[in-house]
Formats: C-alpha cells, structure tokens, sequence
C-alpha cells in the first residue's frame, strides 16, 4: 500500500464539509483546502500528491493555531480554555486527522512539559471513545515522564475518561511520589466501584 | 475553630522542598496566588466538617469537572500577620453560601509573600486535600439533590456527571 492511498480523500470530505459552515464562525484552517481546483484532468498519482499537500497545509495550520491557543491560555483545573473549543471544531470536522495531528504534536513536544500538560489538560476534556485510541496512547506515554505536573496529568485524563477498560493499564503504573501515588490508587479505587456498579445493575 | 478555603494546584507547590523550608517556586505563586484587584479569594468555613460546603462553593462555578486540592488556612495565620480580610459575597452558584466569601485585600510584591508563607504554613500542616472528580460528582449531585445548587445552572460540561433528579 502506498503513503496515499492510506489517506481517505480528507479534502473532498473537508471542502464539502467547510462550504456548509461559515468562515468567519471558526479560525480553523479553510484557504489552502478551498483555493485549490481538483485536479480531474490530471493523472491520479498528482491528484494524490496534491491532496497529501492539502492535508499538510492544514495540518501545520491546525498545529500552529493549537500551540497559539495553549501558549495565550491560562489553565486552571475546573474551567476550560479557547484550546478545548478550538479542539473540539476540529474534532468536528478532521475527526481522525484532528487526533493525528494533535499525536504529532504531542510527539514533537514531548520533551516540553508545559506542552504535554496542556495537550493532556485539553484531551481530557473529551470522552475517552472521542479521543481513543490517539488519547489512551499519549496519556499512557506520560506515566513514565520524569516531570511531575505530566505524570498528573496523565493519571487526570485516565480519571476524566471514567473507562472501566483502563483499569488495567493504570494497575500497571507507579509513582514515587507518595501524593500522586495515592491519587493513582483514588482514580483505580473510583474506576473499580463503577466497574462493581455497571455489574450489579 | 475557624478556616479560610483557597483551591490550590499540590504539584506547584510540590516542585520545591517547602516542607524542609526551601521557597515555594515561582510556578506555585504565580499559579495558585492569581490577584484580581490586588485580592485573593477565600471561602469561609466555621470548623473543619464545613469543608464540602467551600468545595461546593468553588465546584459548583466549573466549566469541566477536575479533581481540586483544597488547602484549610487557620484564619489567626492570616490575623497574626496583619493580612486585610474583607467580607465580600463570593461568586458561586450556591447561593446560601455566597456570603462565606471573604478578600485578602490591598496585597502588593510583600504582603503576597507573607500570604505565600501562610500557604506554606498550612501546607506544613497538612491541612490540604484533593477531592478527585468522582468526589466531586458526589458533592454536586447531592446537592442538587438537596436543593442547595440547580442542575440548569450548572455549566454543560458538568451538567452531562450530574444527574438532573
């Protein structure tokens, strides 16, 4: 299989999408994908690669508005920031590419402490079907992250999400810090009662 | 004996050894001792077992459910250091408690970090606890419940944990 045919046809799918929707009611990125003519007279393969072009153009319009958003917001735990609503149009409309692209974001920061948190603060925020399988995976990648405030955030989006089915990857996890350590076993003792509760009903 | 409530993040305060007397990190002060107007928000508790009615009065005014750590400041830590408390009605949809809410008043660059020491202070005493998103829900739904907070009131997020009755 080659690099193209994975991708299915994101732009027909997003143009057809965006012409419904007002520009001006999001800052989601709209020009690239919009401006360029479908390529129906040339060969597939240049059909393809404009496509994969598209997708990258919105992709890098998407990473630089999202890390925009997390460096202007001010997190507080309770409340949510202009990240989630910016998140959450793009979950609307890219679906599956809006997960991808925050992976690769993620990805790329990993290193960066205070990105990590706000990706993990913003995706928490989401129900764990909407962000799974992109959400459980970055989530799990932080529990052995050597800064604390990521290690907590980790074990917030696992509490957030409420799936009895993480219970098991949180049993495998352990913190040296007595606090978070004991908050880890609060988030299992929660997930376990509610496992016990869906049971009995 | 009477406490004073404040939300704190545990892990700021946590990135320095303030138990052993190091200084709170920047990140803690600049994260969990946010002014508006030169105030801080405290919420006002006669004894300790009023500690879920203060916690009902911040988390009933949250946009997204997430778990929150608590910190019970003695009110003679804030007197004896000749802090300015104010009485002014607080912002929170549990209405009966509005008047519970008190301002550290007139702070600059010094008195925040007496106001620092307190919280360092309390800390010390271990008088902090987290209430995990799960408590909460417990809190709220029961309040409800009760009558003490409306579920229309409550922001979308958090009306989608908290049964309406």
């Amino acid at each position: 299989m080659n690099e193209s045919s994975s991708i299915p046809a994101p732009i027909t799918l997003s143009s057809e999408t965006r012409q419904t929707a007002p520009p001006e009611k999001t800052d989601l990125p709209t020009a690239s994908t919009t401006t360029i003519e479908p390529l129906t007279s040339e060969t597939s393969t240049l059909t393809e690669a404009c496509k994969l072009a598209q997708v990258g153009e919105t992709r890098h319009q998407f990473t630089d508005r999202f890390l925009q958003l997390i460096h202007e917001s001010e997190f507080e735990y309770g409340f949510s920031t202009p990240a989630d609503a910016y998140v959450r149009e793009a979950l609307n409309e890219y679906s599956t590419f809006a997960k991808d692209w925050i992976s690769d974001l993620f990805l790329k920061n990993f290193s960066d402490p205070f990105i990590t948190c706000a990706i993990l603060r913003v995706i928490a925020h989401f129900d764990y079907q909407q962000m799974c399988p992109q959400g459980m995976i970055m989530a799990v990648a932080c529990a052995a992250h050597k800064n604390t405030d990521v290690r907590e955030c980790c074990v917030r989006c696992f509490e957030s999400w409420e799936n009895p089915d993480t219970l098991s990857i949180l049993r495998s996890i352990s913190f040296s810090k007595d606090w978070l350590d004991e908050y880890l076993k609060g988030v299992i003792s929660d997930l376990e009662r509610l496992t016990n509760h869906v049971v009995s009903r | 004996m009477s406490f004073l409530v404040r939300k704190i993040d545990r892990s700021k305060w946590d990135q320095r050894n303030i138990i052993d007397g190091e200084q709170p990190s920047a990140d803690a002060i600049t994260n969990c001792m946010r002014t508006t107007l030169n105030t801080l928000s405290l919420w006002l508790i006669n004894d300790v077992n009023e500690r879920e009615e203060a916690v009902l009065a911040i988390a009933s005014n949250f946009t997204n459910l997430a778990a929150i750590d608590i910190l019970l400041i003695d009110r003679a830590l804030i007197e004896k250091r000749k802090l300015t408390l104010v009485t002014k009605p607080g912002l929170t949809l549990y209405s009966d408690f509005k008047n519970q809410h008190l301002n550290v008043t007139n702070l600059d660059y010094p008195s925040l970090g007496v106001m620092a020491e307190v919280i360092v202070e309390s800390i010390r005493q271990k008088r902090h606890k987290r209430f995990r998103e799960r408590e909460l829900i417990e809190i709220l739904t029961n309040a409800v419940r009760a009558g003490k907070v409306k579920w229309s009131e409550l922001k979308p997020d958090v009306q989608k944990k908290i049964p309406q009755n």
